[in-house]
């Protein structure tokens, strides 16, 4: 299974490809989009006021010479949920230029969109919402080549699609970022000036005496603060299952996150990986694997 | 690094070179100079650089987004290779050129500020500072769902102005038709239909306004059936006030029943409740206990009973996203309503938020089967942005209409000279409103829109986040529900008051109250909608089917109601 990193600099391409990355996404927005759709993303990082995406041609161009060298291709993230006809004509001309540099590859949710650029490699993302096998069926037409599941899939429910339809790629969420909504219906702003939706305060609300934790006020941190790999979302307990259903590529959500962090996210996939290869159950990988990287116990955030 | 969302620039080489401009992003900035990096093989144009664009978008302390340029030309700066690394070249480059210098400072300046309030400040006071108008202390709660209603309520009352729903109350014609000559041009001019009607001699205007109920929940679908269609509505309407402000709403006739949810699978009906609607609505065509709209007397004591349905029901029946797990479940499901309404001799528009389960329904109907369906692509499959907080971002309609752009569902297919009907559904976007729609086709290749009012829906979590908060105390607790016991039907989440927002079922939706307000707001939105079909249709299909397809397709636009 191939590892596969979000990239939000140049300059952190070498570094992850020896830390064991075996693919890189990135997000990429030109000058000519940002003037004709400021208030649009043309990924799932909508933010402006710090590093995510990579930045300008002339990054793409360092980078296509780093990707030549290392032999690590780099995908281009163009997942934002869905454009306008003015906007996706706009997008296939980008494409055109990034094709022309050597990129193949690049990750879609815009159904549309996917089909616009079935000439090139098109990983359907997981925030097209592909739940089912018969959406499935719909993406085989169009020529999509790889599907990146949704989060909140089942490893049950991943293994009845691949069944189905073995001849695609399949990546899954690894590490990082569990959203309590699923990413497909997320329509709420992602920007600097406001917290994401998940993050505004709430209080539960019940009828009285019929639920447990009747107004119970705040919004909760189930989740004690660790400096643990995955401690926003994990799912390396998994990576047993994900082998034998067969997925082929596990995503780290990385794009945004300090190097440090994601070295050692990095590091401990690939110990982890190690550990199953020694494995001789599903069992005896988990408790190695707990051993190895959570010696102090892991967050519990389980994807 | 500078973000280069903030500030990016190009190089414009001289007019030998190719390529003859290079989009590049700066490493560090100062009002004196600025560094940025090129690619080795970029080295040897650079002697030829003619000048260098910057583009500076600065969007801080509430201040209205916008994009500032600055072009220097040959002369004005001067470039110093720094550094030379194995992919890349540094270069610095220094200018005394005073717009430069003064965006710069100002870069400078608020982004400072934007770091120091990113590390000091909780989100709420962040986005105080960042919007101007988002209140630093969000604190303030309602108690209860009642409360929020009430609080609702309360904003409708206030803000509610009669002499703008005039429009929809006019003696000459049917209620719902929409008038153009007394659209105010001068606030809500936005995009023109009358080209289309004149070039494709296509009457707009005899397109209507329709109306109808939504029966989100087992309890609601099960309260309906008690208290009868016009008094569920009228219960309905109330809980808004609506009836007490003798709102236009409460004149309509509510023809469509729109039964299930588009969100939370487990909310779907069983056979045997949908049996007994089905039954109720195939028994009495002109709906259970249905009325004309509610007989509220006008000023002379009069009902206003010219309403432009055929005074049937319409059921339409609506469906969640359906994971892998639940597919041949719901197959089954269909199948078996199918049979229902082929008894009843009864037609059914379906509301799907699932590709899959849409594909698989239509591949059927080529089959020969399912031929009394109709199929809708819903809420979850038009994709936009939808936030109750994006009133703090923008400053007015104008704003808010470029960043709620046009949003379009995927596919369709033209065959033959004519749309598919279930792709044709698709390519109809429901931009116009902003807030949450579906668009639909029936059998005859009538489209349109629909607008659910009041809530909207923003995020939605396939593993319910309020079961999971309930069951675990966590709403990130990913854990399939197929048995729920309806908690959603007495619980809910609720948010700081100001924004008006609810956790309902497995989502959060925001409220549009300005729509029962002010009836320019919803007359623009009408039109825009109608307009989008319109225009749509042309120039995407219609546009291939000639002049005729056009005098051929209808298109309405309905509104629901999911108080």
């Amino acid at each position: 299974m191939i590892i596969v990193a979000g990239l939000g600099s140049v300059d952190d391409y070498l570094p992850f490809v020896e830390a064991g990355a075996g693919e890189l996404f990135i997000g990429y927005v030109p000058l000519q989009w940002r003037e004709q759709a400021p208030y649009d993303s043309l990924n799932r990082r909508e933010v402006r006021f710090y590093n995510v995406q990579i930045g300008s041609m002339s990054e793409l161009l360092i980078l296509r010479d780093m990707v030549r060298d290392a032999g690590v291709p780099v995908t281009i993230a163009l997942n934002a949920l869905d454009f306008t006809p003015e906007q996706r004509s706009l997008i296939v001309s980008m494409v055109r230029e990034c094709a022309d540099l050597g990129y193949e590859d690049y990750i879609v949710a815009d159904g549309a969109l996917a089909e616009l650029l079935c000439q090139h490699r098109v990983h359907l993302s997981g925030e097209y919402g592909e739940l089912n096998h018969l959406i499935l069926a719909d993406m085989k037409s169009m020529g999509v080549t790889r599907i990146i599941f949704p989060r909140q899939t089942k490893v049950e429910e991943m293994e009845s699609m691949i069944q189905r339809f073995p001849d695609f790629e399949y990546e899954a969420f690894l590490l990082n970022e569990k959203c309590h909504y699923t990413g497909a219906y997320c329509n709420s702003l992602h920007c600097d000036e406001l917290c994401h939706a998940c993050r505004i305060p709430y209080r539960l609300f019940a009828e009285e005496g019929e639920i447990p934790g009747y107004n119970r006020p705040g919004y909760e941190e189930d989740h004690e603060d660790f400096s643990v790999p995955g401690e926003s979302g994990c799912g390396l307990c998994r990576l047993w299952k994900y082998r034998q259903i067969g997925i082929t590529h596990l995503k780290l959500v990385s794009r945004g996150n300090d190097t440090e962090s994601t070295l050692e996210d990095l590091s401990a996939i690939r110990t982890a990986l190690e550990i199953l290869e020694q494995a001789p159950d599903e069992q005896s990988y988990i408790r190695k694997m707990k051993e190895m990287i959570f010696p102090d116990g892991c967050s519990g955030n389980c994807y | 690094m500078i973000p280069f969302a903030i500030c990016g620039g190009t190089l414009i080489f001289d007019e030998s070179v190719i390529p003859s401009s290079l989009e590049i992003r700066f490493l560090e900035m100062s009002p004196d100079y600025c560094t940025l990096r090129v690619p080795v093989s970029m080295e040897k144009h650079m002697e030829q650089v003619s000048g260098v664009n910057f583009s500076f978008f600065c969007a801080f302390e509430g201040k209205k987004p916008g994009e500032q340029q600055v072009h220097l030309k040959k002369g004005d700066f001067s470039l110093e290779m720094m550094e030379r690394e194995k992919y890349w070249i540094l270069y610095e480059l220094t200018t005394d050129h005073s717009a430069y210098r003064s965006c710069a400072i100002s870069l400078s300046k608020e982004y400072l500020s934007y770091i120091r309030a990113r590390l000091s400040l909780e989100d709420a006071g962040l986005s105080h500072v960042l919007t101007g108008t988002y209140p630093e202390h969000e604190e303030e709660f309602c108690g209860s769902a009642r409360e929020q209603m009430e609080h609702n309520r309360r904003e409708i009352a206030q803000q509610y102005r009669p002499e703008t729903w005039s429009w929809l109350q006019r003696d000459s014609m049917k209620p719902g038709q929409l008038s153009e000559e007394e659209w105010d041009y001068e606030h809500y001019s936005a995009d023109a239909v009358p080209e289309t009607e004149k070039e494709y001699g296509y009457d707009l205007w005899g397109a209507g306004l329709k109306f109808g109920i939504s029966l989100e929940t087992a309890a609601a679908c099960r309260h309906w059936l008690s208290l009868g269609h016009a008094g569920y509505i009228e219960k309905s309407l109330e809980r808004l006030g609506l009836v007490t402000l003798q709102h236009p709403f409460s004149r309509q006739n509510y023809e469509f029943l729109y039964i299930g949810n588009q969100f939370c699978g487990c909310q779907r009906p069983d056979l045997p409740l949908l049996s007994e609607i089905l039954t109720s609505i195939a028994g009495n065509p002109g709906g259970i206990g249905m009325s004309d709209g509610i007989d509220m007397p006008d000023d002379n004591g009069m009902s206003d009973g010219s309403g432009m349905s055929d005074g049937i029901l319409k059921p339409v029946l609506v469906l969640a996203p359906v994971s892998e797990l639940q597919v041949q479940e719901t197959q089954s499901y269909l199948s078996s309503v199918h049979g229902l309404i082929t008894q009843l001799n009864l037609e059914l528009e379906l509301v799907v938020n699932d590709a899959g389960i849409r594909n698989w329904i239509r591949f059927q109907q080529q089959q020969g089967d399912f031929g009394r369906f109709c199929v809708s692509t819903g809420v979850l499959m038009h994709k936009r942005k939808r936030d109750a907080r994006m009133k703090y971002l923008h400053t007015s309609d104008e704003t808010m209409g470029a960043a709620e752009s046009s949003r379009c569902d995927t596919r369709g297919e033209v065959r033959d000279g004519r749309c598919d009907a279930i792709g044709k559904a698709e390519k109809i976007s429901n931009d116009a409103i902003g807030k949450a729609g579906n668009s639909r086709c029936d059998a005859m290749g009538i489209t349109g829109n629909t607008w659910y009012l009041p809530w909207y829906q923003m995020n939605t979590g396939t593993f319910c986040p309020l079961h999971g908060l309930i069951t675990r105390g966590d709403r990130g607790a990913y854990q399939r529900v197929t048995h729920c016991p309806g908690y959603c039907e007495r619980a809910c989440l609720l948010y700081p008051k100001h924004l008006g927002m609810m956790g309902r079922y497995n989502s959060v939706f925001g409220a549009d109250l300005r729509a029962f307000s002010e009836g320019e707001y919803f007359r623009a939105a009408c039109r825009k909608a109608l307009d989008t079909s319109v225009n749509t249709t042309a120039t995407s299909f219609w546009g291939k089917v000639g002049k005729a397809g056009i005098q051929d397709a209808g298109t309405e636009f309905r509104v629901i109601l999911n108080i």
